[in-house]
């Protein structure tokens, strides 16, 4: 799945990621920054994510992020300010952390604050699963172009093994 | 030195070297417009403190060009860790400056935290950073892309630059423009 996943971006020419790591998207981490195809890039704070991501695509290239739900709570004041109002088009893959398949105690919170945060900015967001990615992302992407804003991916589960 | 003089010292540099810069809100992009108003500048009017993470982002997508992230000390404060990014990134193509009046310009001149950091010792703390250099001494530079190099503009706290700037989405679609030849609002494809 992770293959068909790389193979999908390579194909959409998504090749510059960055992102800052969640348990759940560990293994994509992994395969893309051991995948010379493709040039990710850690971010040390999810903020960097949206800024790194921004550049990117306003100097010509397709671009991905990857936190969990709380990076993006932790960028809402960068994605605002120069992700909606630059219009940078990427696409922005969320662990959303703290549903139903999470029994951590530090997560439920990330889940709801996400929730309110994205309905009050009217954020659209599209839930997947993990094996509709490879699909899901070059629609993604396309959408971002389309709207002129970042389109958001949330994945509620661990990938499978 | 006055911050307009330091964007002239960076401007001549970027001009040497057809370098693209990325400048911070406020002081940084209207100082920098004010110099010359290049198309390789993108201006950002919106986010404090991004300049060093879009500049990233732009030397990741423009290897073969030189790109110069020109922050204000209280915009890199509020992103210092860009620097950690940036240093374990260590791309060859990106300088980053601040410009360090030790003031929030546009904030009625109130003083930076960043009086506590020593900007010239960045590389020893973020050794991917290969050499901080004077913005009086980029001359010295002797090899631009053998970055990434870290530049102290010790400047004055003074006048607010003039305006008016230019409007995001422009500033976007010129840069991307000049970069590809393809304005980002003729990018998608139309499905009527
Ligand atoms: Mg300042």
């Amino acid at each position: 799945m992770l293959n068909k996943i790389l193979q999908s971006l390579y194909e959409a020419d998504i090749r510059i990621v960055t992102g800052t790591p969640d348990g759940w998207i560990v293994p994509l981490i992994d395969a893309l920054a051991n995948d010379d195809r493709f040039q990710y890039i850690p971010a040390a704070r999810e903020e960097e994510c949206f800024g790194i991501a921004s550049g990117a695509v306003m100097a010509g290239k397709k671009a991905m992020v990857m936190v969990q739900n709380s990076g993006f709570l932790n960028s809402v004041g960068c994605y605002a300010t120069l992700c909606q109002k630059y219009q940078t088009p990427f696409v922005v893959l969320i662990a959303h952390r703290g549903g139903i398949n999470d029994s951590n105690s530090y997560d439920p919170n990330k889940f709801r604050a996400f929730e309110a945060v994205t309905h009050g900015m009217n954020i659209f967001v599209h839930n997947a699963r993990w094996e509709d990615l490879p699909a899901i992302l070059p629609k993604a992407y396309a959408r971002s172009i389309g709207a002129g804003e970042p389109t958001f991916v949330t994945v509620t589960e661990a990938p499978p093994t | 030195m006055k911050q307009l003089e330091a964007f002239e010292l960076l401007t001549a540099f970027a001009e040497k070297h057809d370098a693209l810069i990325v400048a911070d809100i406020g002081s940084q992009s209207l100082w920098l417009k004010a110099v010359k108003d290049r198309v390789q500048n993108l201006y950002l009017s919106g986010p404090m403190g991004q300049a060093s993470s879009v500049a990233l982002g732009v030397a990741a997508a423009q290897k073969e060009r030189l790109v110069i992230a020109a922050c204000g000390d209280g915009a890199l404060g509020m992103n210092m860790t860009s620097l950690a990014t940036i240093s374990y990134v260590a791309p060859k193509n990106l300088i980053v400056a601040v410009m360090d009046n030790g003031v929030y310009e546009f904030t009625k001149g109130l003083p930076t935290p960043t009086l506590g950091v020593k900007w010239a010792k960045v590389p020893g703390t973020f050794p991917g950073f290969k050499k901080t250099f004077a913005v009086d001494a980029l001359d010295t530079i002797s090899d631009p892309f053998g970055g990434p190099y870290f530049i102290h503009a010790d400047i004055e706290p003074g006048p607010l630059p003039p305006g008016p700037g230019l409007p995001a989405v422009i500033a976007h679609d010129r840069f991307k423009n000049y970069l590809t030849g393809a304005a980002k609002t003729t990018a998608s494809p139309q499905q009527c």
